[in-house]
């Protein structure tokens, strides 16, 4: 207290909304700094490409890999792998493992043939995928938020029988293939399963699409 | 009372104070009462005790502001950032192709020598060399890592560059830091102390017309003039040894010619010169009969940790067990069938470096040394 009885406590009040206001001041020219240099970069679509071309040619992506010879056969596509989609995704994991940040990308492979013969997609990471994908499909902005690119190949399926036998047995769904099926068809899908020839390859032509998706962080 | 009236009070008490020649701000200020006004409404000490601290304070805030602006306008924040993902890019590339690939990353108008690189647990980590210690600024990346394919991180020579090599289930990715380890060797009793009387027998590899890589040094001339330095060397100590070919002067000899001067007790080392495409790599490369494994497991061990110690700033030193069933019956490796005793074959340096590391004569002595180290410790 001073001699006309007025309190210290006002002056320091003063003072410390001051010091409040240059802080305040201070945080916002940061902020506008910050934003105004942009620091980050955007390599999603470069890191994509190189995600579809490691699915795509290495040896243990979904591409056709003779170990005889030790060769990728870039553009022909396994088809045996996408019978054991388990197997694959399994592989995956392994061969393509963002150990330091797990759902750094995610991809889905689709096959699509003119017969729209859809087999059971491969995912790279499964469980992330699914998670981010809605999240993607909702094309938010920012933090929280993901991206996803959709890249198409015009493809070989490489097929011993696989197909062929799936063909088959949808003539069993046909209605009016039904009839034949016991004394037709029957017959070839037996034969094909149990007696088939591992050098009678077949190339379909097919689409294959792959979706990769990366959450904004 | 506002920043701006404190500040232009402050500066008209400051030319009262030189005015008056006053020295002591508290007494004359507060006994004489014309800074603040009315005696009692305010205390002069305090006020004037707020104000330099406001002043402080915005000089701290400042001087942050521009170190903030000057650690970006400097660059370090982004090149870290464009570094550790250009090379986590990079590396996801490089697994792609499903055969050997070698890269050399020199990180376009970036000088990579100001920085460290680490490629551990799937993350490209890029910290600066010159940081204060303690807290050094580290930014990293991940890379999509291949878990059948082990990652080596190697010294390098090569300046500014980064060596990045994919090799069947290895993928070696040199650079300035040290991260090779020493071997442990094998605990077994191979002591002779009559090492010295053994039939020892240096291969020069190729010779006369076959002058093997000549791009910028002849590989004949190489290896005949690291044997003769190193038969000499042996000769110092009382190891008497034994040649292919000649080593005074160039004399042709076909390969099963010289093969047929090693015998199934032999100590055989055959030198050759490395070669490699990529010019800035640089290593030693010791092979060995796969078939004797067992005799050769720990003299090439030793030799492979004194070259380790001694050249470890210079680049990768292998080890690779040959199976010689597998390789052509003209491959010069396959002298090391002749014996069934230790036989090195040693490949040193890249005929195709600018600057012929490890081909120079300076080098033969040390070589010489470790080697004929290795023999001590193997027999002694």
């Amino acid at each position: 207290m001073n001699k006309k009885g007025y309190g210290q406590m006002p002056d320091v009040m003063n003072y410390l909304w001051k010091i409040f206001l240059i802080i305040i001041v201070f945080i916002f020219v940061l902020i506008v700094a910050n934003s105004a240099l942009n620091m980050s970069f955007d390599t999603f679509e470069t890191e994509a490409n190189i995600l579809s071309y490691r699915l795509l040619y290495s040896k243990d992506g979904i591409s056709y890999y003779d170990p005889e010879v030790e060769r990728v056969y870039p553009g022909i596509i396994d088809l045996e792998k996408f019978v054991d989609t388990k197997q694959i995704e399994e592989k995956l994991i392994e061969t393509i493992d963002y150990t330091a940040d797990p759902d750094h990308l995610v991809a889905r492979m689709e096959i699509f043939d003119n017969e729209l013969w859809n087999l059971e997609p491969v995912y790279l990471n499964r469980k992330y995928f699914l998670r981010w994908y809605p999240i993607a499909m909702a094309e938010g902005k920012g933090k929280g938020a993901a991206s996803i690119i959709e890249k198409t190949y015009y493809v070989l399926l490489k097929d011993n029988r696989t197909r062929r036998l799936w063909l088959l047995e949808n003539f069993k769904e046909d209605t009016e293939l039904r009839r034949s099926w016991d004394t037709l068809i029957k017959p070839q899908y037996d034969n094909l399963k149990e007696n088939y020839n591992y050098a009678d390859v077949q190339y379909i032509p097919a689409k294959l699409v792959i979706t990769i998706v990366r959450p904004n962080s | 009372m506002s920043i701006l009236t404190q500040m232009k009070r402050y500066v008209s008490v400051k030319s009262y104070l030189i005015k008056n020649n006053i020295k002591s701000v508290h007494s004359d200020l507060c006994m004489r009462g014309k800074i603040l006004g009315k005696k009692g409404e305010e205390d002069p000490q305090h006020e004037t005790l707020m104000n330099i601290n406001e002043l402080v304070l915005l000089s701290l805030l400042l001087l942050m502001l521009f170190g903030f602006l000057s650690s970006i306008s400097t660059g370090k924040i982004m090149v870290k950032e464009y570094l550790s993902r250009d090379l986590a890019m990079v590396i996801d590339t490089l697994y792609i192709p499903p055969y050997d690939t070698p890269y050399m990353y020199d990180g376009g108008d970036e000088s990579l020598s100001e920085y460290n690189f680490e490629f551990t647990d799937g993350k490209v980590t890029v910290s600066e060399v010159n940081a204060e210690k303690g807290s050094p600024v580290k930014l990293w990346y991940p890379f999509a890592r291949d878990n059948n394919i082990v990652i080596h991180q190697f010294p390098s020579l090569a300046n500014d560059v980064i060596e990045m090599r994919k090799k069947e289930h290895d993928f070696y990715i040199g650079t300035s830091e040290d991260s090779q380890q020493m071997l442990i060797c094998p605990q077994i009793d191979t002591k002779d102390p009559d090492w010295k009387a053994k039939d020892f027998v240096i291969d020069p590899g190729h010779g006369g017309d076959d002058t093997g890589y000549s791009a910028n040094i002849g590989e004949s001339i190489f290896t005949r003039e690291l044997s003769y330095e190193f038969s000499e060397y042996l000769k110092t100590f009382g190891v008497h040894s034994t040649a292919t070919r000649k080593l005074k002067a160039d004399e042709g000899m076909t390969f099963s010619e010289r093969k047929g001067k090693v015998s199934p007790d032999s100590f055989l080392i055959s030198f050759h010169m490395g070669y490699d495409t990529n010019k800035y790599f640089v290593p030693i490369k010791i092979y060995a009969n796969k078939k004797y494994y067992e005799t050769n497991a720990k003299f090439v061990c030793i030799l492979y940790n004194k070259l380790f110690e001694e050249l470890k700033g210079y680049s990768e030193i292998s080890v690779d067990y040959v199976d010689l069933s597998l390789i052509p019956k003209d491959d010069p490796r396959q002298i090391l069938d002749e014996t069934k005793n230790i036989g090195l074959f040693i490949e040193i340096g890249n005929s195709q470096h600018p600057e012929g590391i490890l081909l120079t004569k300076s080098t033969y002595g040390t070589l010489s040394r470790l080697i004929f180290e290795s023999m001590e410790s193997y027999y002694e």
